[in-house]
């Protein structure tokens, strides 16, 4: 089959040529359709459902909210798992699918649910799904500002208020617009409300309750129409306007009358415009802002949304009043372009530095050319199978691409064909008529064609064990295998195709195949050496076992790490305070560590969310804030040298001094992917399911000391649940029957006065803003003030609230949290020094030994500990496959098992230069110098084939093994160095970039190069005695 | 031959173990970077990257607990929150970070501790001071003297009336200094028996405030009170506790009102602050200096630039002060202002972001 491509790609040369164009055409456009980014999307499929419940603390959000919605998903198809957070005025439910489920099935199906339990929710309560963005959705953050000395219209220095009013209703809207966007995010100043403030003694005065004024309120409030008329012909429309406008309209609303006397709103209250009690706020350089974050919808192209947004603001800047502007905070334009950048020039470079080799090494322009031109085609159909495969460019899919891979097929074929093309004209003395030039291209084509396939085909099954992966590595690795995989199913077809066509097609003239100087010089120094190397046979294969076992030692000494994080050149930092503080307390010592940081010279800007914002895709309490540390660029820098990793140990101990801070450093994109990934952060978690949350903390406490008694236990710790501190206002049944009240009365009285009654909507054009009645801050705010709160009575007198409930501040749970639909507290607990596998087993029986769990309770155990399990499982079958798999390419294209065991042990010998490589940099062994590695023994493997393949022909020639394998290796001396050198050269900026993102790549790169250097020398000297020694015996 | 055979094996039984080496290091990679590095617990990540040239996390020694998150919570619990403590409940913090951070501090000492109970009751008239003059004889009105709203002097004329038996007329008069409220008398008209005028005198009213079973233990007669209506505020001191006669669960606690300036109408509703408790505390301190603290209230008592948790025993308090019974010395030091972030910062090492 091979061979009647390869000639129908020979005859049908000028038909394969124009096969360029198609792959051109296709290649462009999918370019414009390629999803770019900085860093793989590790988010799993998830929906939130955010349900606010404005005033209910966690245990109401719970039980009323929380659980309905839990129950309902129960059942649902693809359902992974659910997990669910009850906090104050927030119901969160993150239902998590599993992998590969289409998100917009998901939200359907959940979508369908939540229509069902509507009416089971308590009235007012709106479920509502969080936007269609992932871990990489916020792009695009600004802030809303007033320039010093700006006025509103009414004469006022804008507030916060005002702010937020303009971010609500002339950005935001036009903001959501753009095509991309799911959702406009704000946080930050006040939501504009009217606010009704009613004293209590002017209440008592007039005989009015708060039912009363919100009840007045509401009824005097209305726009109605009322059909129409015809008149004289002409059709009038009918209607009758009552809306509140203004704040004397709202004064001027009669509540009730007292002898013919109307008693108005303001007789009995105060009107104004007030703050609502919002649950987040923002700040920038010390100061309250209001910040607006765009989520980009998923899988769209982040650059291009991010860049239309910041063209839209830059439209909606002329449309907002003056004194008022838009500033971007955080760009992710910024970071993919630089990652882009850092890519592509590590891919141009390396592709320049493959095509200078092969010039130099085949001695011929033309033919260097040609094996060049297999880089952007290849390329162009691997963009082509990205799109097609739904895979994005970002640092991790192209980190693995080698152009000097790519050729290597067509590098051997090129090779052999000029060779012999050379070798004919040599014999006739001139140029061949074209008949015969094409027999010859075919024919040297067709004796590497296989050894070349078999040994991309390698390269391929080598990234297979990649493939396993799951979860989060899975999600940053597959798409690097899938990257490479396509690539070098292009170049192969290419180099079937193309390649033999061009050769056919442009190599006509003088075939100028030159010995170059490098060539001949390395021949000469490799003849002698080959030969001293088979006299020294026996000390040459121990100095390679011995290298082996060294490396393998090495490699037991080098640091470990997951995956070397990419440097996304801001800082994040979650400042965090005690549990129970207050947004305002939290908003001040937020403006104090905002100036201590503002203090660096290398900061530009630093700003903040604290608490939750309005879409609660992020529910932090307010005593959590995300800080973002925007960085000047490097040259602004007193000290440019300065790594990040220094500036960053400067703030923290800067920002240590600090009193009540507590911090977590990290970066923007990484913070948000930590967000919505979460669960058991620690390696093992134990989870304890059941109902009553104080037995939960009591079994926990128990697990804990277990836990910590044992060796390798380290960072043991109980979930915080509690510590949130609650004012209960306790109604006393019996007092309250005796005032012939009841609870909800009781209950009413105190929602409306703290946390305020809407009671309907005042409209300003398009704009709406909620009408509340609650009673002053001044009354609000003091404890003393509150007990003594009149509550009216039915028959118009009052009583104290004290009089009929019990005030009392005690520590309730500041959050619950639920998995898979029940009450849960987790133990955590990391392992060192230990292996987890007998550490998990010891903890289970343990516990069940000396812990003891009431009935209805029951424990789970969950946490890294199951990915390592899964993956080492994995792992543990998938590569001793992967190896069976190369080892039977190996037989199938030898026809003999010793021939392929030899060429196998190209791959220990490649993996020293690799180990080595890595400790001559210093560098840990991580996953992506494991695919490294991977990378490493498919080179290896073909180097050899390459070889092997024509030693063995040439000893099946002559007869004459000795002088066969001389030969052989000589003449295979430049495919094997010139498939090393693109191989390694290819990688060569990679290693060596040190631009954003470069550190993603570096590991790989690393091992690719000398592991190909080691491989080489190992390749040239100990495969030559190995397949002597191992035939020497033979006949042929 | 054999020896080749056995290199072939051999060889190939290196490849394996070598595979299997890197298989496993990379499996003991994630294993023991796992907490630090699976992605969505890389919190730790930053920590990884920034000490990366360590290799290892060996920061606790170096104070640096933060760095650990959460994870080092227990370890470092009860001696966390700032830098070279070694004691429960103590804090630094530089004085020139202290004033920056607002944190203010005052002098414990002596002071009056004035408890107040705020209640709700309506200004009521003298009924002694509010006369209804009839006529002594029926007869009938000759002269009407005065009109409503009109200000009388006591014995001042207020209308003739002439008897219908001995035809003599006669003088009604003021019976004190006052307004007269009511008029049913015109010339001409026969006085029958009505009240002929209504004279009140509100230079005296009464405060009745409804004092409920809840609050009457703290209320007691001679305390003072302050009764205030919008701005209007006046003093008084509880002069009556009479049970109130409509049934009601209530006591009614009146106060007199000096009205002479008359702006204390009666049925005005008003809210009274009554002085339940007025002591000179030997040792108070501001309430907003109180925290609570490892379920303790404390204080924080300043020496230097440390500030110390200082479990108090509390006394009494009211509005602004509480009184002190154990835990502070008089001329003790201690924080009002930003308290809060003084307890922020000792439980701080507590403060994890749990999602």
């Amino acid at each position: 089959m091979i061979e009647s491509i390869l000639r129908l790609s020979i005859e049908r040369r000028w038909l394969m040529l124009s096969l360029i164009l198609v792959l051109l055409g296709s290649g462009i456009w999918s370019y414009q359709q390629l999803p770019i980014d900085a860093v793989p999307d590790i988010t799993n499929v998830q929906v939130q459902i955010n349900t606010e419940a404005p005033g209910y603390s966690p245990l109401e959000s719970e039980q009323r909210i929380t659980y309905p919605v839990e129950t309902a998903l129960a059942g649902i198809p693809n359902l992974s798992y659910t997990r669910s957070l009850s906090r104050y005025g927030l119901s969160q439910v993150t239902v998590v699918f599993e992998e590969g489920t289409d998100l917009y099935f998901a939200r359907n199906l959940i979508n369908e649910r939540l229509g069902v339990i509507k009416s089971s929710l308590p009235p007012g309560l709106e479920p509502s799904m969080g936007p269609i963005a992932t871990g990489l959705g916020e792009i695009f953050s600004y802030t809303v500002e007033a320039e010093p000395g700006a006025v509103q219209a009414n004469g006022s220095p804008y507030d916060a208020t005002a702010l937020r009013e303009i971010q609500d209703w002339i950005i935001k809207p036009q903001l959501a617009l753009v095509p991309g966007i799911t959702e406009i995010n704000t946080i930050g100043g006040y939501d504009k409300q009217y606010h009704v403030t009613p004293k209590p003694q002017a209440m008592l005065a007039f005989g009015v309750s708060l039912d009363d004024i919100g009840d007045a309120l509401r009824s005097n409030n209305n726009n109605r129409g009322a059909g129409y008329v015809e008149r004289n012909g002409q059709q009038l429309l009918v209607r009758s306007p009552g809306q509140l406008q203004a704040i004397v309209d709202i004064e001027q609303v009669v509540i009730k009358d007292i002898d013919g006397v109307p008693v108005k709103i303001a007789d009995v209250a105060g009107v104004a415009i007030g703050k609502e009690l919002r649950t987040g706020a923002a700040t920038r350089d010390g100061k309250e802002t209001v910040l607006g974050t765009a989520m980009m919808l998923v899988g769209e192209n982040s650059r291009t949304v991010a860049l239309a947004v910041a063209e839209r603001l830059e439209q909606i800047q002329k449309t907002l009043p003056d004194g008022i502007k838009l500033d971007t905070v955080y760009d992710r334009t910024v970071l993919v372009d630089k990652a882009i950048g850092t890519v592509q020039k590590n891919l141009v470079e390396g592709a320049l530095l493959v095509i200078a080799v092969l010039f130099l090494l085949l001695g011929n322009i033309r033919a260097a050319l040609i094996t060049a031109a297999v880089i952007p085609l290849a390329m162009l159909a691997t963009i082509t199978g990205m799109v097609k495969a739904g895979v994005s460019a970002n640092l991790m899919s192209l980190g693995a691409l080698d152009f000097g891979l790519i050729v290597d097929g067509a590098v051997i074929i090129v090779e052999n064909a000029i060779r012999r093309l050379a070798e004919a004209q040599r014999r006739n003395g001139g140029k061949q008529p074209l008949k015969e030039r094409l027999q010859l291209v075919f024919e040297a084509t067709n004796e590497v064609i296989r050894p070349s396939l078999f040994g991309v085909m390698i390269i391929t099954v080598v990234y297979i064990p990649l493939f396993s992966l799951t979860g989060v590595e899975g999600k940053m690795f597959h798409p690097m295998a899938a990257t490479v995989v396509m690539a070098l199913l292009a170049a192969l077809v290419l180099s079937l195709t193309l390649v033999p066509a061009a050769i056919a097609v442009f190599m006509t003239g003088n075939i100028s195949e030159k010995e170059n100087r490098v060539v001949s010089a390395a021949k000469s120094l490799y003849e002698p050496a080959l030969k001293g190397a088979m006299k020294l046979r026996w000390w040459v294969l121990s100095a390679a076992l011995s290298l082996v076992v060294f490396s393998g030692w090495l490699s037991t000494t080098l640091g470990s790490e997951f995956i070397p994080q990419l440097k996304e050149g801001d800082i994040a930092l979650h400042a965090m305070r005690i549990p129970g503080t207050g947004l305002e307390q939290a908003v001040s010592m937020q403006f104090q560590l905002e100036e201590r940081i503002m203090e660096f010279p290398q900061v530009d800007k630093v700003f903040a969310k604290i608490g939750t914002p309005e879409v609660a895709t992020d529910p932090m309490p307010p005593n959590v804030a995300d800080n973002f540390v925007m960085l000047k660029p490097r040259d602004q820098w007193p000290d440019p040298t300065m790594t990040q990793t220094e500036l960053v140990r400067e703030i923290e101990a800067a920002v240590k001094q600090l009193p009540g801070n507590n911090y977590e450093f990290t970066q923007p994109i990484q913070m948000r992917f930590n967000e919505l990934i979460s669960g058991v952060r620690a390696d093992l978690g134990i989870k304890v399911f059941g109902d009553d949350l104080e037995q939960l903390e009591v079994s926990a406490e128990e697990i804990l000391p277990v836990i910590e008694s044992m060796p390798g236990a380290a960072d043991a710790r109980v979930e915080q649940v509690s510590g949130l501190p609650m004012l209960s206002v306790v109604p006393k049944r019996l007092a309250i029957a005796r005032y012939g009240l009841n609870v909800m009365m009781v209950q009413d009285l105190v929602a409306a006065a703290i946390g305020g009654e809407p009671a309907g909507l005042i409209f300003e054009g398009d704009r709406r803003f909620e009408l509340i009645v609650r009673l002053p801050e001044s009354i609000r705010r003091d404890f003393d003030g509150l007990s003594e709160l009149p509550v009216p009575l039915r028959n118009g007198g009052y009583v104290p609230l004290s009089e009929v409930a019990t005030l009392d501040i005690a520590p309730a749970p500041n959050q619950i949290s639920r998995e898979n639909g029940k009450r849960r507290v987790v133990v955590t607990t990391n392992v060192r020094g230990r292996d987890l596998g007998s550490f998990v087993a010891e903890v289970k029986t343990r516990i069940a030994q000396e812990v003891d769990l009431p009935a209805g309770y029951w424990l789970d155990y969950g946490g890294t500990f199951e990915q390592l399990e899964s993956a080492t499982q994995r792992l543990s079958i998938v590569v001793p496959i992967t190896l069976v798999v190369i080892l039977g390419l190996l037989v199938m294209a030898f026809n003999s098992f010793k021939d392929a065991a030899i060429i196998f042990t190209g791959v220990p010998l490649a993996l020293t230069g690799g180990v080595i490589s890595l400790w001559l940099r210093d560098m840990p062994l991580s996953i992506s110098a494991g695919v490294g590695f991977i990378a490493l023994s498919g080179v290896a493997v073909l180097n050899g084939l390459v070889m092997l393949a024509f030693i063995r022909d040439l000893w099946h020639e002559r007869g004459d093994l000795a002088s066969a394998v001389i030969d052989g290796a000589l003449i295979r001396l430049r495919p094997v160095l010139m498939t090393a050198l693109v191989a390694s050269l290819g990688f060569v900026p990679m290693a060596l970039n040190t631009g954003t993102g470069a550190e993603v790549q570096r590991p790989l790169a690393t091992v690719v190069i000398g592991g190909i250097v080691s491989s080489t020398i190992l390749t040239l000297f100990v495969l030559p005695i190995l397949y002597r020694l191992a035939h020497g015996r033979e006949k042929v | 031959m054999n020896i080749c055979i056995l290199k072939k094996k051999g060889s190939l039984g290196l490849v394996i173990g070598f595979v299997a080496l890197l298989t496993l290091s990379l499996v003991a990679n994630s294993e023991s970077d796992d907490h630090a590095q699976h992605g969505h617990e890389s919190h730790d990540h930053a920590k990884q990257d920034y000490e990366e040239h360590q290799g290892d996390d060996h920061e606790e020694h170096q104070g640096d607990d933060h760095e650990e998150g959460h994870e080092e919570e227990n370890e470092e619990h009860g001696h966390e929150g700032g830098d070279l403590e070694d004691q429960e409940g103590v804090v630094e913090i530089a004085d020139a970070m202290a004033s920056k951070a607002g944190i203010s501090t005052a002098v414990a000492g002596p002071g009056e501790i004035n408890k107040t109970l705020t209640v709700y009751g309506r200004v009521i008239a003298d009924p002694g001071r509010i006369s209804h003059i009839r006529a002594r004889f029926p007869g009938t009105i000759t002269q009407v003297n005065v009109s409503i709203g009109e200000r009388v002097e006591k014995g001042q004329k207020l209308a003739e009336v002439e008897s219908n038996e001995s035809l003599k007329r006669y003088v009604l008069k003021a019976p004190f200094s006052g307004i007269i409220t009511a008029r049913h008398a015109s010339q001409g008209e026969a006085t029958e028996e009505q009240a002929l005028f209504t004279v009140a005198n509100f230079d005296q009213v009464w405060a009745e405030f409804q004092i409920f079973p809840g609050q009457m233990s703290r209320i007691a007669l001679g305390q003072p009170v302050t009764m205030s209506v919008e701005s209007e505020q006046t003093t008084s001191t509880i002069k009556h506790l009479i049970p109130s006669d409509s049934g009601q669960p209530f006591v009614l606690a009146r106060a007199a009102i000096d009205n002479k300036q008359g702006r204390w109408t009666p049925g005005l509703l008003l809210q009274g602050l009554v002085s339940v408790e007025q002591v000179q505390a030997s040792l108070r301190v501001d309430n907003r200096s109180l925290q609570t603290f490892e379920n303790r209230t404390v204080a924080f008592v300043k020496e230097g630039e440390r500030y110390e948790a200082r479990p108090v025993t509390l006394g009494r308090s009211d509005s602004r002060f509480t009184e002190v019974l154990d835990g502070l010395k008089p001329g003790d030091e201690y924080v009002v202002i930003n308290s809060y972030l003084i307890k922020a910062d000792l439980e701080k090492s507590g403060a994890s972001h749990d999602h």
